[in-house]
């Protein structure tokens, strides 16, 4: 492999490490954060899924497609998990809508 | 041992039904449909570093090292447009920055754990273990120590069993296989799950939208803004909720909100 990837590997690998144990690590003695703050963290996972899936299912491959097979299929998922909040049924229904409108509307 | 997680429902348990504590295969349960949606985007990051010349070796070592699907990808497209190390290393770290932001919120729940386990506890932490671990119903009793175990060697395995696969056979899957769609379906229900509360939900609204508008900035900027803008939107609801209906007292306490 060359120079060049061995330095990404390693330096990204403990930089990314560095990132995720900042404040366990280095921070032990900080034991009571802001009341503002913890309750900005505890909004932290809804935020991040959200934005995690949304670009995903309304823009594929970068270009907004509100309409597209993902954003509809995302729709009809979107029902089930509010209706059920179950994530297996979640992801069946859109996985099979997807497979069905991407063959439907090719 | 007045923790501050424990909720009203774990300190008051029915007498009939002792609360136990949390099991590590409780953690793995919980993350089980997160850790199997992983596995095809696990696949498709293994082909895309077979396709970029690694053997399996180096393949795994990158994912063993970084363990992060997305600057993984960031890092291979980078590279191969020859741009310096430098800017690759940079862009890693941004796509990565969620991670501390993650390790702040779950610093709480982690504190009384010795040194070492904070630090094998951090290296697991991904989008999957920290959710769970974030979302889960603490019972109140006992360490979170095996549980988040749970939650984070299941997802870590998925991921190093998913790059081999797709490092060592290339592309497997058929072309008609939609597998990009597992993960985010995944994340938006269990983000529904999580969006219980108005200000989780108007967190969770806002960064979706936030994060569709900016989906063009380097370096995973969209994704950090959507994230960030998402919180404080959630804060000001909170804020809102709270102060709606005692307006004389809002110069007080408005320091909890803003």
């Amino acid at each position: 492999m060359t120079t060049r990837w061995w330095i990404v590997v390693l330096v990204g690998g403990a930089g990314t490490l560095a990132l995720r144990s900042s404040l366990w690590v280095l921070l032990p003695a900080a034991r009571s954060l802001p009341r503002w703050l913890t309750q900005a963290l505890s909004l932290l996972p809804a935020a991040a899924l959200a934005a995690l899936a949304a670009p995903a299912l309304l823009a594929p491959g970068g270009n907004l497609d509100l309409f597209g097979p993902r954003a509809i299929a995302g729709a009809l998922a979107l029902a089930v998990a509010v209706k059920t909040r179950n994530v297996l049924l979640t992801l069946v229904t859109g996985f099979v809508a997807t497979v069905a409108l991407e063959r439907f509307m090719a | 041992m007045n923790r501050r997680r424990a909720n009203k429902r774990a300190m008051a348990p029915d007498a009939a039904q002792p609360v136990m504590p949390l099991r590590w295969v409780d953690g793995a349960r919980d993350v089980l449909p997160l850790a199997v949606g992983m596995m095809p985007y696990a696949a498709v990051v293994g082909v895309l570093m077979r396709d970029a010349g690694f053997e399996v070796e180096f393949a795994m070592l990158f994912s063993v090292l970084v363990f992060a699907g997305a600057s993984q990808i960031a890092a291979l497209d980078l590279m191969a447009a020859q741009a310096p190390v430098l800017v690759v290393l940079l862009t890693m770290l941004i796509v990565n920055s969620r991670f501390m932001l993650y390790s702040a919120a779950m610093w709480q729940l982690m504190a009384d754990e010795p040194a070492h386990r904070r630090l094998a506890g951090s290296y697991l932490l991904a989008d999957q273990a920290f959710v769970v671990a974030v979302g889960r119903k603490w019972t109140g009793v006992g360490s979170l120590w095996p549980y988040y175990l749970g939650a984070g060697v299941l997802p870590w395995t998925c991921w190093q069993l998913g790059t081999m696969v797709g490092a060592l056979l290339g592309d497997v899957v058929p072309s008609w296989m939609p597998l990009g769609v597992a993960l985010p379906l995944v994340m938006m229900s269990i983000a529904v799950n999580q969006a219980r509360s108005r200000p989780a939900l108007a967190a969770a609204v806002v960064a979706a939208l936030v994060a569709v508008v900016a989906r063009g900035l380097p370096a995973g900027g969209g994704l950090l803004a959507a994230i960030v803008v998402g919180m404080a939107a959630g804060l000001a609801t909170e804020h809102w909720i709270a102060h709606r209906g005692r307006p004389a007292q809002s110069g007080a306490q408005s320091g909890a909100g803003a």
